[in-house]
């Protein structure tokens, strides 16, 4: 991503002592932020993305939509799957169903809430399969190179060339469909993006001189790739993964939406969505307000990703 | 420069090997086979209830009754022909069932990628230019809603509101320029969100460079700096981007096809993928494969026309 830091970084770990490390370490690109720095780095990156409003907003969204799945019980007004009520079908928001009812008489609002407690777990399901595989497949072909790298560089066109969906519709029809399928469809699907970017920064880390002196003081190739190359590559990981946990939760929506996601009567936000699309000629609240649910919880994670790339990278 | 082509199209050879492999061994792991799912949909359409020894029979008549080596090995011989046999579902020869789709994918990508470039490169470069003012703020909080919003769920805020309150536009299935609209404006939202973003982004990078500086003191207007120095270099990336969208449109657009009822090729590897259809799967596969490794290609030729540093690596 940006080997100018990377490189200038890694020495770093080592002299933390020094007072003036921030200083010379980073020039910041941002007139404005020269008066914040010092400290260490994460602290200046914490501080960086402190003052970053568009962050800030991201995260309290977020932090709403948790408390939300959290408290879903005391904040849900009806039971979201066994509450029926059948005089009151496909009703527009009122006093008693603030989203209003969809074509069982459930109440919207009660679903909505429970679904976050689908959806969150599913996105952060994903991205810890693609992070827990891709990142030591991505350290490996980089670090050893030759026939290893050659495999996964194979393999990386081979999810390259599959349009989208098609892969993580390919496992599910091998698994069968189901929540547990989703998240396992959409982590192998998204291996290859963590591999390859773990891969490029090995590569340029690997030549580094303090790997060299790692390794001429007698340190193992394990040590060297946790203690040394993992430390530092750890940056654009966490902005990959923040971003991916938005197109984890759009891509199982969108599976869900497509009828091989979560199975009824169980419903996430992308399942609501496809079944008020049958019915949204009664009650356009059974799409607005799911679909909206989605929007808002992947906005909050967008912004709070992008805050975190510009505060982890700050010469952007 | 002929060489790059080439040695591009050898290296392509087992990347599609690999495809075709993984796509005939994926399904037919599968529990379940096609003879099965199409007992079970000529028993629910009702024309017609078929015994286990029909079943039986179908399996042979489709030969997947053979060992799984054999219908591999036949499989292979036959797709190195390009032949990769009949739908199960039609019984027509696959590439017709393609070509008959592919006009509808064409057009939806054609006017998805042309309304993306328009706005999403402009809006990319005002961003840029602009940095740091109100419309730079705004464009790139638009561009974060872009990519936010599930295509899904635009596409039907659009239908409901242009198709079904105000009538002015179809929303469903193909018939005239009209009723493009809706889907590709929905599909174009998203890349549009992105394209802002690399543009952005990449442009930024470009006007700090020295270049840029130099033509600023050689007194160059800045009209010229932008368009013709920071600008071109600034495109790489973005071409890049640009192609895998492409590819991706060509290969069709589950989700919002399905919004909109298009009869393009998302919808049918997705019908394919239900029905088992495997030689359908397995020649939408191939030609989705060749599709982006034809696209990548093009790609990269192209970065030698936008930077003239760049040669046959």
């Amino acid at each position: 991503m940006t080997p100018s830091r990377v490189s200038q970084r890694a020495p770093l770990a080592e002299t933390e002592a020094l007072p003036v490390a921030g200083e010379w370490a980073y020039p910041p690109a941002d007139d404005e932020a020269v008066g914040l720095i010092s400290g260490s780095w994460s602290l200046q990156a914490a501080r960086r993305l402190l003052a970053n409003p568009s962050a800030m907003a991201g995260l309290l969204l977020l932090l709403l939509i948790v408390l939300l799945a959290l408290l879903a019980p005391l904040i849900a007004r009806y039971d979201p799957e066994t509450y029926h009520d059948f005089l009151a079908t496909n009703q527009l928001p009122s006093g008693s169903h603030w989203f209003g009812t969809d074509y069982l008489g459930r109440d919207l609002w009660s679903r909505v809430v429970y679904g976050s407690r689908i959806s969150l777990p599913v996105g952060l399901g994903v991205v810890a399969i693609e992070f827990g595989i891709g990142v030591p497949l991505g350290l490996i072909a980089g670090y050893t190179g030759k026939l290893v790298d050659d495999l996964l560089m194979r393999l990386v066109d081979v999810k390259l060339a599959l349009p989208g969906l098609l892969l993580p519709l390919g496992v599910i029809a091998i698994l069968g469909p189901s929540l547990k399928s989703t998240i396992v469809a959409l982590g192998i699907a998204g291996i290859p993006i963590y591999a390859r970017l773990v891969r490029g920064t090995t590569l340029k880390l690997r030549e580094q001189d303090y790997v060299a002196a790692a390794r001429s003081m007698g340190c193992g190739n394990l040590k060297i790739l946790f203690r040394h190359v993992l430390p530092n590559i750890l940056d654009p990981l966490i902005v990959q993964a923040t971003l991916s946990l938005g197109g984890a939760i759009l891509a199982a929506s969108a599976l869900s939406y497509l009828g091989v996601g979560t199975q009824p009567p169980t419903a996430d936000w992308g399942t609501l969505l496809s079944s008020g699309y049958e019915h949204m000629f009664q009650a356009w609240s059974e799409v607005a307000f799911p679909g909206l649910a989605v929007c808002l919880a992947v906005l909050g994670i967008n912004l709070l990703g992008d805050g975190l790339a510009d505060a982890l990278n700050p010469r952007l | 420069m002929i060489t790059h082509i080439v040695r591009r199209v050898l290296i392509a050879i087992p990347t599609l090997w690999i495809v075709l492999t993984l796509v005939f061994v994926g399904f037919r792991l599968v529990p379940g086979d096609a003879a099965q799912s199409m007992m079970a949909q000529a028993a629910q359409s009702g024309t017609g209830s078929m015994s286990a020894q029909d079943v039986q029979r179908l399996r042979h008549q489709l030969g997947i009754d053979r060992p799984l080596l054999v219908q591999y090995g036949d499989f292979l011989s036959h797709a190195v022909r390009l032949d990769f046999g009949r739908s199960y579902a039609s019984d027509r020869p696959v590439f017709e069932e393609i070509g008959d789709r592919l006009p509808y994918t064409v057009e939806l990508a054609a006017c998805s990628l042309l309304l993306a470039i328009l706005f999403g490169i402009t809006a990319g470069i005002l961003a840029a230019v602009y940095h740091r003012t109100v419309l730079a703020t705004a464009l790139v909080g638009l561009a974060v809603l872009g990519i936010s919003v599930p295509n899904f769920f635009l596409g039907t805020l659009l239908a409901l509101l242009f198709g079904v309150e105000l009538h002015w536009l179809p929303v469903a299935g193909p018939g005239g320029i009209r009723s493009v609209i809706l889907p590709s404006v929905t599909i174009a939202v998203g890349l549009c969100a992105v394209l802002t973003r690399y543009m952005r982004a990449s442009l930024l990078d470009a006007l700090h460079q020295d270049f840029v500086r130099t033509a600023r003191a050689k007194g160059l207007s800045e009209r010229t700096v932008i368009l013709r120095h920071a600008l071109r270099n600034a495109l790489v990336p973005v071409v890049t981007v640009l192609g895998l969208m492409a590819a991706g449109l060509l290969n069709g657009v589950i989700v919002v096809e399905n919004v909109f009822a298009w009869p393009g090729l998302g919808t049918m590897i997705l019908g394919a993928i239900t029905a088992r259809d495997y030689p359908l799967i397995e020649a939408t596969t191939f030609f989705f494969a060749l599709v982006f490794i034809g696209v990548n290609l093009l790609v990269d030729l192209s970065y030698r026309l936008l930077d003239p540093r760049i040669t046959s690596p």
